[in-house]
């Protein structure tokens, strides 16, 4: 099994992306889970959302996600408070590189706020992320194809999944590992 | 049949969709307002032809129901603790007119202090309003119980309580089978008829003298009893459309298991994963699942405890002053001697596989001699 945490701010589209994984990895022809995390979640405030994922077995954990495997970070202000497992992987919504310490972690990077802002995806204060972010972790996971990425967001976004997809297509492209 | 990534709220939802609900009266509440406002949105966009009465309060959208379901239509609603709370005084309204009415109930803790996490205290304490109740352990089982509850609602004349907990199967979205039209032959014909006749008026509700009034207690109770015999029934008719099983108990691992660890809801999909967890350490132990809660399945239960040295109840809910509530009602049910209840996961706090392993190794070595909380920091 395989668990991933997606972390950012209210507004930034992290619990639609942690259900478009889900769907994603199902249609793949994975077990999935969805679980968002609700508490006390606004427009800025933290927002994590979890999925976990099993190539067999029917998830039957019906609680939270302490250590994730994997994370996908929206927002780096909330780094200090992401835990991940120590050899884990982690997608950051980042514009430049930043210094890696050593660590058995793999970490990579790509420019989300400025792919959303080229397509219009959002606003300068609020950019859309999530459908980008997604492509870039199409990318690194390894675990599901494009076209399995794009035949779910035409299911759930109808006229607005072309966009989606090219900002998906612009992330896979260009995420780059620190 | 096709496959969706669905939550507890949009399974009861989708079903409720598929059912041919002519009414819906509900209160919005966290965490149920999501089932409410899909059901809402199908019939906004045309797609079912149900009439949603908005109401002020959960006692008014009860209360609604009520009336409906007297006129002759299916009724849905949906609510949550302090929604349900509210409830209260009319529950005892609709099981005792003996109306089939079906209602999602969100397990979600009561306040003080507030919270909006898991738990069964809420559901449980309406034990006694007459309403059968069944506890679901994820989507695809409550959207299953939709379809069953409304037949054997309808069938007993009894309303019908689905239970989902809060958050952990509510919002917790999992592969879901979902039908097309093939469940119509099923469901589509109502098993029900008007209490209400404009061209016959009555009285409903009427003073009942003691003579009268405990008959007709008798009756609803011996009513109320027929629901573990139909459900049955209704089950097996739902197996051919769906190919999936229902039964009032329901048993995981070793069927001549030294330990059985009993629970409801949510809980019992974790505590699978524990059942496997003691087997790899050698403990023969299985899971007893109850479904339906009321009526109490006394009689499954015995036969399915019968061989057990050791029944831990882990029970997500409190009544204080006793424990938890489905260990008080199991002992009290077939007087064991040889059960350990343990109050755990109040208001959404995490239980996993190796807190239930670990519990249930101490009960076995003696370490917990009786009744106790799951609980430390983590």
């Amino acid at each position: 099994m395989k668990e991933i945490g997606l972390h950012g701010r209210g507004g930034q589209g992290v619990v639609m992306a942690g259900e478009l994984l889900a769907n994603i990895y199902f249609k793949e022809g994975y077990q999935v889970q969805f679980m968002p995390s609700y508490g006390a979640e606004r427009r800025g405030s933290p927002s994590n959302a979890y999925v976990r994922i099993d190539k067999k077995r029917r998830i039957l954990n019906r609680y939270s996600i302490k250590t994730p495997d994997t994370v996908i970070v929206f927002n780096i202000t909330l780094l200090n408070n992401i835990v991940l497992k120590e050899d884990g992987l982690a997608l950051l919504n980042l514009p430049l590189d930043i210094e890696k310490k050593p660590s058995k972690a793999r970490i990579f990077a790509v420019d989300a706020n400025a792919i959303a802002l080229n397509l219009n995806l959002g606003t300068a204060a609020m950019p859309l992320i999530n459908t980008a972010l997604l492509g870039a972790y199409c990318k690194i996971s390894g675990d599901f194809s494009l076209d399995t990425l794009k035949a779910v967001y035409k299911e759930k976004m109808g006229k607005r999944a072309d966009l989606n997809i090219q900002a998906a297509l612009a992330a896979y492209e260009s995420v780059r590992e620190l | 049949m096709k496959s969706l990534v669905l939550g507890g709220n949009d399974a009861v939802a989708y079903a409720v969709k598929q059912s041919y609900v002519d009414v819906v009266s509900a209160y919005p509440i966290t965490p149920q307002t999501s089932i409410v406002e899909k059901v809402a949105s199908f019939i906004a966009a045309g797609e079912i032809n149900t009439r949603f009465i908005r109401v002020e309060s959960e006692h008014s959208a009860m209360a609604a129901a009520i009336g409906a379901s007297a006129a002759g239509s299916r009724v849905f609603t949906a609510t949550s603790s302090q929604g349900l709370l509210l409830m209260h005084e009319v529950l005892h309204w609709a099981a005792g007119s003996g109306l089939p009415i079906v209602m999602a109930n969100a397990n979600r803790a009561v306040a003080p202090p507030w919270s909006i996490w898991a738990e069964q205290t809420d559901s449980l304490s309406q034990r006694d309003t007459g309403w059968v109740q069944l506890y679901a352990s994820n989507s695809q089982e409550v959207y299953d119980l939709v379809f069953i509850s409304f037949r054997v609602a309808e069938e007993i004349k009894n309303p019908i309580m689905i239970c989902l907990d809060s958050f952990l199967l509510t919002h917790t979205k999992e592969p879901v089978e979902v039908f097309e039209k093939e469940i119509d032959e099923f469901i589509k014909v109502k098993r029900w008829n008007a209490l209400l006749d404009v061209e016959k008026p009555e009285a409903f509700g009427a003073l009942a003298f003691p003579k009268d009034y405990m008959p007709i207690k008798i009756q609803q109770f011996e009513r109320m009893n027929k629901a573990t015999a139909v459900f049955k029934n209704v089950a097996d008719e739902f197996k051919n459309f769906s190919g999936r099983e229902h039964s009032i108990i329901e048993e995981y691992g070793d069927k001549d298991a030294e330990v059985a660890l009993v629970t409801m809801g949510s809980l019992a999909e974790t505590s699978q994963l524990a059942v496997d967890k003691l087997k790899e350490e050698g403990i023969k132990a299985k899971l007893v699942k109850i479904k339906m809660f009321r009526p109490f399945p006394k009689d499954e239960l015995k036969e399915s405890l019968k061989n057990a040295r050791n029944v831990i109840v882990f029970d997500r809910n409190i009544s204080m002053g006793k424990g938890g509530i489905v260990k008080d009602e199991l002992v009290g049910a077939l007087g064991l001697s040889n059960c350990i209840g343990v109050v755990c996961g109040l208001g959404g706090y995490d239980v996993d596989e190796d807190d239930l392993v670990k519990t249930t190794k101490d009960v076995l070595d003696g370490k917990i001699k009786e009744d106790t909380f799951l609980w430390g920091e983590k």
